[in-house]
């Protein structure tokens, strides 16, 4: 009886609880010129010891690259987040085709508002195929201030913009 | 020797060919498939850039980017209203049709294989290498099929030939040479553009002044645009960028003032046309073409086979005994391997009524020390021609004197649908009759499609007089 009970509450404590808020941010990202395969990114909000804390986007398509990227690898191994149903459901934006050099993509990205402005990070790490992996091809501090700047990357990203609506 | 070169290739690149093929069918499949998607528009050509732009302005809530696949598919990112997403949209209203989802791994991973059998760049080596071969496998191919037709202007008429093999490899020779030959040519042209061979060649770019030079965005036909970047922000340095096949332009907002405009080298448009035509993506005639032309190359490899066990390879294990000895000599000349079964069978019937005899084509005339008697089996090639391996015969005829006196016989074997029926045998005959020391045993004999009767007729004349 009493789990029926449960039961029938449970819609009106989902529709009572708060929504998490998110701040929308918009980015452009512009790759370095060079010639090769197309460039994979994954996003990630980092706390200050550089624990991942959630993966926002991951640009290319094809699972079976996410290796190149070693660090957000290795993270994904230690979390047991391997099979598909584990691992899409983390991510927001799974973006179709991967950037090539000298292109640039425009696309939004959701961090939890209680994320924003309190000290965390957000990290671009790019590879591509056969070139290299950069683990810090951009990493900065997820705060209004900073997403004002134009932000030149180490790796593949040339540079990037935001335009952050809270 | 056409015949020798076209079979080397085809030995030398089998397993490849054969693993290119069948991913390559599969592709087709695919692409023909994907063609039968809502998403796919079959006409992009009646849509202008303008209408759809506004259309998606009204009917989307923010777009970042729009890009028209090489499948016609018109794919908007931007932010709708599930939120920030990837979609199919309708050029026609704006709308959504489909959310992109990725292509599935059976497929992403043939096509893997097919560009470069899982090796990377090795892979993508050994397929370039096996493009190439394609296109000296079809030439040498065409060359052998018009004249074993007798003439380009054959193509157009029924295949006489009774081996359902070889009518095979034929028949399907003159619908796929082109297909096949097109096939090899764009997928060699893939791989070397892979390897960045054609970087020489500079874009040439043209700079506008703002207002200068507007852009009518209704003369773009949406068949000709691959993307639009919409700027970043409202910014003034931000900008259009608006990708034709051909070149591309940067235009200003608000305006649409062409800013710069950067019309792409040749080998980008030779790139873009052998994408076309190697995968068929946005084309359901094409798809279908390379699909059909695909199983036929695994056909072709299959009858290939077939013809070649019955000559090539037997051939190559022939077994020259005895020449020197023998004071009886069988000759053949062989296209379909026909002649040498008969040989075989006359040296059996010979040896049995204990003849020393050797056994050998006629490409392999020589002189022979002891021999008394010569009996030659020889089919025609195409327009009364020698067959592959009696071709060098008659020169060698010239040369090689005999030191005994020779009676002769020839059989000649061919087709009364042919209007040169046993024509090499008869000029054979005509050359041997001129020749001194060489006395016709008996006169030519011919032989239709192979009739069993008449050569067990011939055969026991020749056992009678040899006697």
């Amino acid at each position: 009886m009493q789990s029926f009970l449960k039961f029938l509450l449970l819609p009106f404590l989902l529709f009572f609880l708060p929504v998490e808020e998110e701040v929308e941010i918009k980015c452009l990202v512009e790759i370095i010129d060079y010639r090769g395969e197309g460039a994979y990114f994954v996003i990630s909000v980092l706390d200050k010891e550089e624990k991942y804390i959630k993966t926002v986007y991951v640009l290319g398509d094809d699972k079976s690259w996410f290796s190149e990227m070693k660090s957000f690898w290795i993270h994904l191994r230690e979390n047991n987040l391997f099979s598909d149903e584990d691992f899409y459901p983390l991510i927001d934006g799974i973006s179709g085709p991967t950037i090539s050099g000298g292109e640039r993509r425009v696309f939004q990205i959701k961090v939890p508002k209680n994320l924003f402005n309190n000290g965390y990070h957000l990290r671009f790490e790019s590879a591509v195929e056969d070139k290299a992996y950069h683990l810090n091809d951009i990493n900065i501090s997820l705060n209004t201030e900073s997403l004002k700047q134009t932000h030149m990357g180490h790796g593949f990203i040339k540079k990037i913009q935001f335009i952050a609506t809270e | 020797m056409w015949r020798r070169i076209h079979f080397l290739l085809a030995f030398g690149s089998a397993l490849f060919l054969f693993l290119t093929s069948v991913s390559g069918f599969i592709l087709g499949i695919e692409a023909l498939m994907d063609q039968t998607k809502p998403q796919a528009i079959d006409s992009l050509e009646d849509y202008s850039l303008k209408t759809t732009l506004e259309k998606l302005d009204t009917n989307i809530k923010e777009v970042f980017e729009l890009v028209i696949t090489e499948k016609n598919y018109v794919v908007v990112q931007g932010i709708s209203k599930d939120g920030f997403e990837n979609f199919y949209a309708d050029p026609e209203t704006g709308l959504k049709i489909n959310s992109v989802t990725p292509t599935s791994p059976f497929f992403k991973l043939v096509r893997s294989f097919h560009r470069s059998l899982f090796l990377k760049n090795t892979g993508r080596i050994i397929v370039g290498i096996i493009a190439f071969l394609l296109i000296l496998l079809s030439i040498t191919g065409g060359i052998l099929l018009t004249r074993r037709i007798g003439g380009i202007k054959q193509l157009f008429f029924l295949t006489k030939e009774k081996n359902i093999y070889r009518k095979g490899h034929i028949i399907l020779g003159k619908w796929f040479f082109i297909p096949v030959l097109i096939i090899g040519f764009s997928g060699a042209y893939l791989s070397i553009e892979r390897f960045n061979v054609f970087t020489n060649q500079e874009s040439n770019t043209k700079t506008y002044a703002k207002g200068e030079r507007i852009l009518d965005l209704n003369t773009i036909r949406l068949n000709d645009v691959t993307r639009v970047s919409y700027p970043f922000s409202k910014a003034d340095d931000e900008v259009y960028n608006i990708e034709l096949k051909d070149r591309v332009f940067t235009v200003r907002q608000g305006d649409f003032s062409i800013l710069s405009e950067e019309v792409y080298p040749f080998h980008s448009l030779l790139k873009h046309w052998n994408y076309y035509i190697h995968t068929g993506e946005s084309s359901v005639f094409v798809a279908l073409i390379l699909t059909l032309a695909a199983l036929a190359i695994v056909f072709f490899m299959f009858t290939g086979l077939k013809i070649t066990s019955k000559t090539s390879l037997d051939l190559l294990n022939l077994n020259k005994n005895n020449l020197k000895e023998a004071s009886l000599i069988i000759l053949y000349g062989t296209e379909t391997g026909n002649s040498y079964q008969f040989a075989k069978r006359l040296a059996k019937t010979l040896r049995k009524e204990n003849h020393s005899l050797g056994l050998t084509s006629l490409n392999n005339y020589a002189i022979f020390p002891k021999a008394k008697t010569i009996l030659i089996l020889t089919a025609t090639y195409g327009d009364g021609e020698a067959p592959s391996n009696a071709e060098r015969f008659e020169k060698r005829f010239e040369t090689m004197v005999q030191l005994n006196p020779i009676n002769f016989s020839i059989l000649g074997f061919g087709s009364k649908s042919y209007p040169k029926f046993c024509q090499y045998a008869i000029t054979l005959q005509s050359r041997l009759e001129k020749q001194d020391n060489f006395f016709s045993l008996m006169p030519l004999f011919k032989i239709n499609n192979q009739s069993e009767t008449d050569y067990c007729l011939w055969e026991s004349m020749v056992v009678n007089k040899l006697k």
